[in-house]
């Protein structure tokens, strides 16, 4: 019998918590239970280095299946790359209860894979009834200084 | 002053009032039967993991507790405390337990800390066969999960 697959779930998450996202994904793809019990704790902080990431997390909340419990499970968002006004906006909606987004600007950053395609196409499945732009909003850059969680 | 503790074998430990104290358990049990003399059952509690839970208390007797959440949240475990838990995986989790029965905070924490250090940068294989655990989900399923949470990345 596992003993880490049966202690109440309360320390099972106090464990998590203590564990970077991709350990905490490694450990939610060992069984059943630990999944059900996790996977949405996953949801809670997401820190983004890299904007690849943020298109592969656009398409989980976009097309997977529960979006809405994993959409209403983020409440931090930090992102450590730019993005532009139009993709903040398309965040805003499916991280309806988020209270942090903490966007940061570095000095250097690498192309980003969301091009003003992709961006209209995530623009699209969100706000279908709106005409989308043509034209290219600004960059979004906030510089925050709140101290980290 | 000392106070009298009882495992569930019946063995009796008698602490020093403020080591006791360190469990808010305990505390609170105090604070409502007053002075007595009477050993305090915690039947939860075997004599073999209360040994390890006092020695823990008594060392960490003058720690000022933390509120601070950025404290707490910090992963790095101090030099005595990785002793104390170089135990076997049994020992481990029964002591997490009784923190949590006992409500002794930070032990707790160390404890979760401990076991999420064994966890970090392993596979889900190896996480597996450390803990003892059965996977019941199948390679699509387990496909599935990771496919749709890709964007999850170590820091």
């Amino acid at each position: 019998m596992s003993r880490f697959a049966n202690v109440p779930l309360e320390i099972t998450r106090c464990i998590a918590s203590y564990l970077p996202s991709h350990s905490l994904l490694e450990l939610c793809c060992t069984c059943k239970s630990l999944q059900a019990a996790l996977l949405l704790d996953l949801y809670r902080q997401i820190h983004l280095s890299d904007p690849q990431r943020l298109v592969f997390l656009l398409n989980a909340l976009v097309h997977s299946s529960n979006i809405f419990d994993r959409r209403d499970a983020i409440h931090t968002l930090i992102l450590a790359f730019p993005i532009d006004t139009l993709l903040l906006e398309v965040l805003a909606v499916l991280c309806p209860r988020a209270t942090r987004f903490d966007i940061s600007h570095p000095a250097q950053h690498p192309p980003s894979p969301l091009t003003s395609d992709l961006v209209s196409q995530y623009r699209a499945q969100v706000f279908p009834d709106r005409t989308q732009f043509s034209v290219r909003p600004c960059l979004v850059c906030f510089i925050t200084s709140i101290s980290p969680l | 002053m000392s106070v009298r503790l009882l495992s569930s074998d019946s063995e009796d430990f008698t602490v020093a009032k403020e080591v006791a104290e360190r469990s808010m358990l305990i505390k609170n049990m105090l604070e409502d039967v007053g002075d007595n003399d009477n050993p305090i059952p915690l039947p939860n509690v075997t004599a073999k993991i209360l040994r390890k839970v006092i020695e823990w208390c008594e060392h960490h007797l003058g720690d000022p507790v933390t509120n601070d959440e950025n404290e707490r949240r910090n992963t790095e475990i101090d030099e005595w405390d990785q002793k104390f838990m170089e135990v076997d995986q049994e020992t481990l989790f029964d002591i997490i337990l009784a923190a949590n029965y006992l409500d002794i905070k930070p032990l707790l924490d160390v404890g979760c800390k401990t076991v999420a250090n064994m966890i970090k940068g392993k596979t889900a294989e190896e996480i597996r066969k450390i803990f003892n655990i059965v996977n019941d989900l199948t390679p699509e399923e387990e496909a599935q999960i990771r496919k749709e949470n890709e964007w999850a990345e170590d820091r």
